[in-house]
C-alpha cells in the first residue's frame, strides 16, 4: 500500500465508524412514524422504535419489523467496520500479511453492499407507509421528515465506504499488476520486489560481469599474441646480432665521430651524415616491422584496450626494443649540435671582416602593454662584441645597428 | 680536616640531594601525568545508561475506575423523579431502580405513563413517551452488567499492560492487542449508548404526544431520568475515550508504515548519472 491510500484509508474508515454509529444511535432515537388520532384526542401521535415494536396495531408492527431489520443490518455494519478498523492497524503493522489486504478489500465491499441493502430497506419502508392510510411519516416541518436525517446519513455512509473500497480495490490492482503472484501461491514479499531500481541494480551488475568477461578473454589472446611476437622479435634480434657481428659496436662509431674535426675535411663528415640518415631509416623501417608484428589485426578498441591493460609490459617491450636505437639517435644529436656550432662560428668571422651581414642573436624576449597593445621587447646579444641590447620589432623598422661596435644585421628569426 | 669534621660536612651535602632529588622525581611525575592527560584529553566521567522502564498505561484503569463509579452510582442515585398535578392534587416523589424492580410504585397513574390502560387499542399506541415500565427494569440491568464487563476489561488491559512491562512485547504486538480492547469498548458503549438514549429521546417524544399525556388527566407534568442520564454521559465519555484511542492507534500505525517504507527508500540503491 502506498502512504497516500494509507492516510485516505484511515480518514474514510473513522468517518464510516462515526456515520455508522450515528446511525444506529438514531434508529432508536428519531420518531418514524405518526398516526392522526380522531377519538377523544384529535392530533398526531408519533411513534418511535421502541414504540412501534411494542405496539398492539398489527399494520405498525410489521413496519417495525422493517425497521429492525434496518437496525440489525447497521449493527452488522458497525461490528465490520470495528473488524476492518483492526484489520487496517494490523496490516499497516504487519505487512507481510496478504491475506489481512484481501480480508479487508472483502470487508469494504461487504460495507458498501450491506449499506446498498440499508438504503433499499429504506426505501421500502417509506413505501409501506404510503401504502397505509392512516399512517404517515413524522414530519419535522412539512415536507422534511425525521426517517430522512437517517436517509441522508446512509447515503453519505454509502459515499465513504464506496470511496473506502474504490481506494483500497485500486491500490490492490496496483500491487497485483507490479507484483506478480508466486507459483506455488504464496505472495512474495512487496518490499524487496516492488522497487524498480533492484532490476535495474541486477540488470547494470550483469552487464559489468559480461564485459569483465569480454576483457577477460581479450586479455588472453592477446597474451598468446604478445608471446609469439616476443618470440619473433628474440629470433631476428639473434639474426641481427649475428649479420652485424663484424660491424663495430655503435659505441664505439660514436667515439669515432667525435674525434673526427668538423673544420678540416668536410666531405668525410658529409659522409658520415650521410650514412648516419641511412641507418635511421634502416631503424625507422625495424621499428615499423616491429609494430605490424605486433599488430597483425589494428583494431582500435583493441589497441586502447591492450593499452589499459598491459601498459606496464608494452613499455618494457619497447624499452628493449628501441635502446639500441637512441643511442644512435643520441649520438646523431651531438653530431648535429657540433655542425651548427661550426657554422656558427663561420658567420661570426665573416661579420668580423665586415663584409657580410650580421646575425644577433636573441636573449630575452619580454612582454610590454601599451592599452590594449602588446609590444615584444627583444634583448639581442651582439656576435662582435657581445654586447647585449634592447630592441623593439614595431617601433625600429630600419636594420639593427649595434649601439657598441656599430655593426648592422638581423634577428635570427629574419634570416 | 679530620674524617669526623668530613662525615659532619657530608652528611647535611647528601640531605639536600636527597631533598632535591625528591623534589625532582616530585616535579617529573606531575609533568608525566599532566602530559598524559594532555595526550588522553579530559577524563570524562562515564554515566550508566538509564534504563526507563515501559510507562504503565492508566486507560485501563481509567475505564475500571469510570465502570466502578458507574455501578456505585446505579445504587445510590435515584433512577426517576416525577412531578405531577391532577386536579385532585400535585406528587413530587424519587424512584429507585429497586421500587420499579419491585413494583413499588405508587399511585397508579405513574404507571399509566409508561403502560397505557386501553386493553383493545386498535390505532393509537399503547404508551405515549417510548419509554415503557420494562425500559425501566431491563436497561438498569443491562448497564450493570455492562459495567462489570467495562470493569474487568479494564482490569486484563492492565494485567496486560504490566506482563508487557515484564516480558516487553513488540510495538506491533502491543497496537494491535490495544486496539482489540479499545474495540471491545467501543462496543459496550455503543451499546449501553442506545439502551440509555430512549430516556433522553422521552423529552422529544413528552414534547411531541402533549396533548394525549394531559388528556389522561395530568394538568402538569415533570420526568427526569437521573440514573439513565448518568449512565449515558458515562458511556458517551467512554465512546470518546475509545474513539480517540482509535485515532491514536490508527496514526501509530500509519506512523510506523510510514517510517518503514521511508527507511526502505534510503537503503534501496538509487542510480542516476553518475554511473
Amino acid at each position: 500500500m502506498e502512504i497516500k491510500t494509507v492516510k485516505k484509508a484511515r480518514n474514510r474508515i473513522i468517518w464510516i465508524i462515526l456515520l455508522s454509529i450515528l446511525c444506529l444511535i438514531l434508529i432508536s432515537f428519531l420518531p418514524w412514524i405518526s398516526i392522526e388520532e380522531n377519538d377523544f384526542v384529535k392530533g398526531n401521535l408519533h411513534l418511535n422504535y421502541e414504540m412501534m415494536k411494542g405496539s398492539s396495531n398489527t399494520d405498525i408492527f410489521i413496519l417495525s419489523k422493517s425497521l429492525s431489520n434496518i437496525n440489525i443490518l447497521f449493527w452488522i455494519l458497525v461490528l465490520i467496520t470495528l473488524i476492518s478498523f483492526i484489520l487496517l492497524i494490523s496490516y499497516l503493522l504487519v505487512k507481510k500479511l496478504k491475506i489481512i489486504e484481501i480480508l479487508n478489500l472483502i470487508i469494504s465491499f461487504l460495507i458498501f453492499s450491506l449499506l446498498i441493502f440499508i438504503i433499499y430497506f429504506q426505501i421500502m419502508f417509506s413505501r409501506s407507509i404510503d401504502e397505509i392510510d392512516y399512517i404517515t411519516a413524522s414530519m419535522i416541518h412539512y415536507p422534511f421528515a425525521y426517517p430522512y436525517i437517517e436517509f441522508i446519513f446512509s447515503i453519505i455512509l454509502l459515499i465513504f465506504s464506496g470511496l473506502y473500497s474504490l481506494n483500497l480495490t485500486t491500490d490492490f490492482i496496483k500491487q497485483y499488476k507490479k507484483q506478480p503472484l508466486q507459483k506455488n501461491g504464496d505472495v512474495k514479499e512487496i518490499e524487496e520486489q516492488k522497487l524498480p531500481d533492484i532490476n535495474i541494480e541486477e540488470k547494470l551488475r550483469d552487464k559489468l560481469k559480461e564485459s569483465e568477461n569480454i576483457k577477460t578473454t581479450i586479455n588472453s589472446d592477446m597474451d598468446l599474441k604478445i608471446a609469439e611476437i616476443d618470440e619473433l622479435l628474440e629470433k631476428k634480434e639473434i639474426v641481427k646480432n649475428n649479420d652485424n657481428f663484424d660491424e663495430k659496436p655503435p659505441e664505439q662509431e660514436r667515439d669515432i665521430a667525435i674525434k673526427i674535426e668538423p673544420t678540416s675535411d668536410k666531405t668525410d663528415i658529409e659522409d658520415k651524415v650521410e650514412e648516419r640518415e641511412i641507418n635511421d631509416k634502416k631503424n625507422e623501417n625495424e621499428l615499423e616491422e616491429k609494430d605490424i608484428l605486433k599488430d597483425p589485426f589494428p583494431h582500435k578498441e583493441k589497441k586502447e584496450k591492450i593499452e589499459e591493460s598491459d601498459e606496464i609490459r608494452q613499455s618494457e617491450h619497447f624499452e628493449k626494443a628501441l635502446s639500441s636505437a637512441i643511442e644512435r639517435k643520441q649520438s646523431d644529436m651531438k653530431l648535429k649540435k657540433s655542425e651548427k656550432k661550426d657554422e656558427k662560428n663561420n658567420n661570426k668571422v665573416e661579420a668580423n671582416n665586415g663584409n657580410s651581414i650580421v646575425v644577433f642573436q636573441t636573449e630575452k624576449i619580454q612582454l610590454e602593454k601599451k592599452g590594449n597593445k602588446i609590444n615584444k621587447i627583444f634583448s639581442l646579444k651582439c656576435p662582435g662584441c657581445n654586447q647585449i641590447f634592447p630592441y623593439n620589432k614595431e617601433k625600429n623598422t630600419q636594420k639593427i645597428t649595434c649601439p657598441n661596435c656599430g655593426k648592422k644585421g638581423k634577428t635570427e628569426k629574419e634570416i | 680536616m679530620t674524617e669526623g669534621e668530613e662525615d659532619k660536612t657530608e652528611e647535611p651535602q647528601k640531605h639536600e640531594e636527597k631533598k632535591s632529588n625528591i623534589s625532582k622525581e616530585k616535579i617529573l611525575d606531575e609533568s608525566f601525568k599532566k602530559a598524559e592527560l594532555l595526550k588522553k584529553g579530559p577524563t570524562i566521567k562515564k554515566e550508566e545508561p538509564v534504563i526507563a522502564k515501559k510507562p504503565i498505561m492508566k486507560i485501563g484503569l481509567v475505564i475500571t475506575f469510570i465502570a466502578i463509579i458507574g455501578l456505585l452510582f446505579i445504587n445510590f442515585l435515584p433512577l426517576m423523579y416525577i412531578y405531577y398535578e391532577t386536579d385532585l392534587g400535585s406528587i413530587e416523589e424519587y424512584f429507585s431502580y429497586n421500587d420499579i424492580r419491585f413494583d413499588l410504585i405508587e399511585p397508579e397513574e405513574i404507571n399509566n405513563i409508561f403502560e397505557s390502560s386501553c386493553n383493545n387499542c386498535s390505532h393509537n399506541s399503547d404508551y405515549y413517551f417510548g419509554v415503557t415500565k420494562n425500559d425501566l427494569i431491563n436497561s438498569p440491568r443491562i448497564t450493570i452488567y455492562i459495567f462489570i464487563i467495562l470493569a474487568l476489561i479494564g482490569i486484563i488491559f492492565t494485567i496486560y499492560i504490566l506482563i508487557d512491562r515484564k516480558k516487553d512485547f513488540s510495538d506491533e504486538t502491543n497496537t494491535i492487542v490495544q486496539s482489540f480492547f479499545i474495540v471491545f469498548l467501543m462496543i459496550l458503549s455503543i451499546y449501553l449508548l442506545s439502551i440509555n438514549l430512549k430516556f433522553l429521546d422521552s423529552h422529544l417524544f413528552f414534547e411531541l404526544n402533549k396533548p394525549f399525556i394531559f388528556a389522561m388527566g395530568f394538568n402538569r407534568l415533570r420526568i427526569f431520568f437521573l440514573m439513565p442520564y448518568f449512565s449515558i454521559l458515562i458511556s458517551f465519555v467512554l465512546f470518546c475515550i475509545g474513539l480517540v484511542f482509535m485515532k491514536i492507534y490508527l496514526n501509530r500505525a500509519v506512523n510506523q508504515f510510514n517510517v518503514k517504507k521511508s527507511k526502505r527508500s534510503e537503503v534501496s540503491y538509487r542510480f542516476g548519472s553518475n554511473i
